[in-house]
């Protein structure tokens, strides 16, 4: 993984994907930054080390800090975490914590330097020389004090820290006017002597206290959210549990009842549920679960790789829903699905241990299922195979779809 | 600390048609006593000789009773929170079968590449562990459908999906797909032997080899996809 940076969240696969490969997205990457992430993002981006895109900004020079200002404006945040809404419940195994770091007011700062950086030449006693750095003071005050609200970090030490330090810029600026170079350069130095000094003794103290403030608090809120999540869940499988009871001497019901319990919960513990619409593979898991909750069967579903959902990929879960219902009739109960997908096919496999049929002899009320299926299959511009009986007994049905090229 | 029966001496413990001594480590007690009755009903061959319910108890009883074969879970309390895969790492020399009632491949790929030799849901039948167990057993790999799938989706489902500079390690042979690809479609050993006309020891071997990738591949992709399914 050296020189990988493993914090950009991959796009989903299209459907219909482009000739050339595709770039992962520009984004600004949560960790892995050394201030506001546009290096970083534009390296990943490009598909270059962060530190050429620095040394590039470096050169610019005088341009840097508008260049870097633009980037960091336009450029959204990249945000790898699952919401505690749709991460799994129980907990990962040896996963460590990666630390946040959310937005930086860089834009604020360096609007604070810009400003003081035409100040050098100016120190003459006008009202140019009076406003500029009375704004400079605002500004880093500003930053310092919006810590004051919210939740205390490691980065609201650092925000304080360059609040304080602009803050002391635009003072200086203020009241060194008309000094010599000379003076001036007495000053600051005396200045950020004694500033130094002071927050070197305070440092340690202040920063032990944020941390343990933080983890708390941190800590407290995902209790909160997790507890919520539990609380409902623990509530649907109690309801399952009663029902059972209730319906104790009906084998075929309880059966039923507990494989939709436990595929559910299965589901709510061990998986993050991927957004609505983004997962094919996550619309056949619902499609055979809704097969085995209206037949009684047991579909056991393997997929390998995803694809986005989309016209050329509905014809073959409908298909598939078609086999599966078959398979769940006339399969004996136990069903196996494999599901193949990669961004130029769809495959998948539907196989049940069943009696099988011939498929020359196939009764009346089969026939129209195997065109549904077949037919289906074709006119989508896909191929659909049926195998019965097998060797070993049982039936398999394959769906074979091309998600490029002409339909 | 549970030893069960003291161990009666086998003819040898690679014996897979005869005694296997197992022990079993899951922290819910209910499955404990469920798993050890349903092998005693279906093969009366297999003894249950230890049982443990946490990472601790687990490495403890591992190292101080002889067995042939770990049924173990993939999540348990204790240790240093590496559940079962920590109790893979730290037992080096013995088989372990991950046994989980989660199938989440992140769940699989951790316990695997720890060393485990397979991997089965606790949804299996009692017929499907009994063979699962005498695999493992004999030295060679157990894959449920659902491990064969994580395989074909971390390392791609056609040969040439790899980078031109992937070493042997970092991709699956064309005969290796296929039997990933039938074992997945809920084909046991001997229907995958049927199918590619191969002999059932010749699916076991591609089975071993591919067990084998897994555990050592640095494939970029398979670190990748693991860190991928922790973030997305």
């Amino acid at each position: 993984m050296a020189g990988s940076p493993p914090t950009t969240v991959p796009s989903p696969v299209a459907a219909i994907p482009s000739p050339v490969p595709v770039r992962p997205p520009l984004v600004r990457p949560a960790g892995d930054r050394v201030v506001a992430g546009v290096a970083a993002g534009l390296g990943q981006h490009l598909g270059v080390s962060p530190w050429w895109v620095r040394l590039v900004l470096l050169l610019l020079g005088p341009l840097a800090p508008g260049v870097y200002l633009f980037f960091v404006l336009a450029v959204p945040v990249s945000s790898p975490d699952v919401p505690v809404g749709r991460a799994r419940l129980a907990p990962r195994i040896g996963h460590g914590q990666t630390s946040r770091w959310s937005r930086v007011e860089v834009p604020l700062l360096l609007l604070a330097l810009a400003l003081v950086f035409p100040l050098t030449g100016t120190l003459a006693p006008d009202t140019a020389g009076v406003v500029a750095p009375l704004v400079v003071v605002l500004i880093g005050a500003a930053m310092a004090w919006t810590q004051a609200s919210e939740r205390l970090a490691r980065r609201s030490l650092v925000r304080i820290g360059l609040g304080g330090l602009v803050v002391a810029i635009g003072l200086l600026a203020l009241t060194m006017r008309g000094w010599s170079t000379a003076d001036v350069l007495w000053g600051v130095v005396v200045a950020g002597v004694v500033l130094g000094g002071v927050a070197l003794t305070l440092t340690p103290v202040v920063l032990r206290i944020l941390r343990d403030l933080t983890a708390q608090r941190d800590a407290t809120s995902r209790q909160a959210e997790r507890a919520d999540i539990a609380a409902h869940l623990h509530d649907s499988v109690l309801q399952t549990l009663a029902l059972i009871r209730a319906r104790a001497d009906e084998p075929d019901v309880v059966a039923r009842l507990a494989r939709s319990q436990e595929r559910d919960l299965r589901t709510w513990l061990y998986e993050d549920r991927p957004r609505e619409g983004t997962s094919v593979a996550a619309v056949i898991r619902q499609l055979a679960g809704e097969v085995e909750d209206t037949y009684g069967a047991v579909i056991d579903v393997v997929t390998a790789g995803d694809t986005t959902p989309g016209p050329r990929t509905e014809p073959v879960c409908a298909a598939a829903r078609e086999a599966l219902v078959n398979a769940a009739v006339h399969g004996g109960g136990h069903v196996s699905l494999y599901l193949e997908a990669d961004e130029n096919t769809l495959q998948a496999w539907v196989r049940d241990r069943g009696p099988g049929f011939d498929p020359d002899t196939i009764p009346e009320d089969r026939r129209g299922v195997r065109d549904s299926i077949l037919g289906r299959m074709d006119r989508a511009g896909g191929q659909a195979t049926i195998r019965s009986p097998l060797p070993t007994g049982g039936t398999e049905v394959h769906l074979t779809q091309p998600l490029t090229g002409a339909s | 600390m549970t030893a069960e029966d003291t161990p009666t001496p086998t003819t040898g413990s690679d014996d897979a048609g005869g005694g296997l001594r197992v022990i079993v480590v899951d922290d819910h007690p209910l499955v404990r006593t469920g798993i050890r009755l349903q092998l005693e009903e279906t093969d009366p061959a297999l003894h249950v000789v230890a049982t443990a319910g946490d990472v601790e108890e687990a490495v403890a009883v591992v190292a101080a009773v002889p067995c042939d074969v770990v049924l173990l879970d993939v999540h348990l309390p204790g240790g240093h929170g590496g559940g079962g895969a920590e109790v893979v790492r730290r037992s080096p020399g013995v088989r372990f079968l991950a046994l989980s009632v989660s199938d989440a491949a992140e769940d699989v790929v951790e316990v695997i590449r720890a060393g485990a030799r397979g991997y089965v849901t606790k949804a299996i039948d009692a017929a499907g562990l009994v063979e699962a167990i005498r695999r493992v057993a004999s030295g060679d790999a157990a894959f449920s459908p659902r491990l064969a799938g994580f395989v074909l989706d971390a390392f791609g489902t056609s040969w040439a999906s790899g980078a031109p500079d992937d070493g042997e390690l970092d991709r699956l042979s064309t005969r290796e797909l296929d039997v990933m690809r039938l074992i997945a479609r809920g084909y046991t050993y001997r229907e995958t032997a049927g199918e590619l006309y191969i002999s059932i020891k010749t699916v076991e071997t591609h089975v071993s080899a591919v067990l084998r990738k897994l555990q050592l591949s640095n494939r970029r992709e398979l670190a990748r996809w693991a860190a991928a399914r922790r973030l997305v």
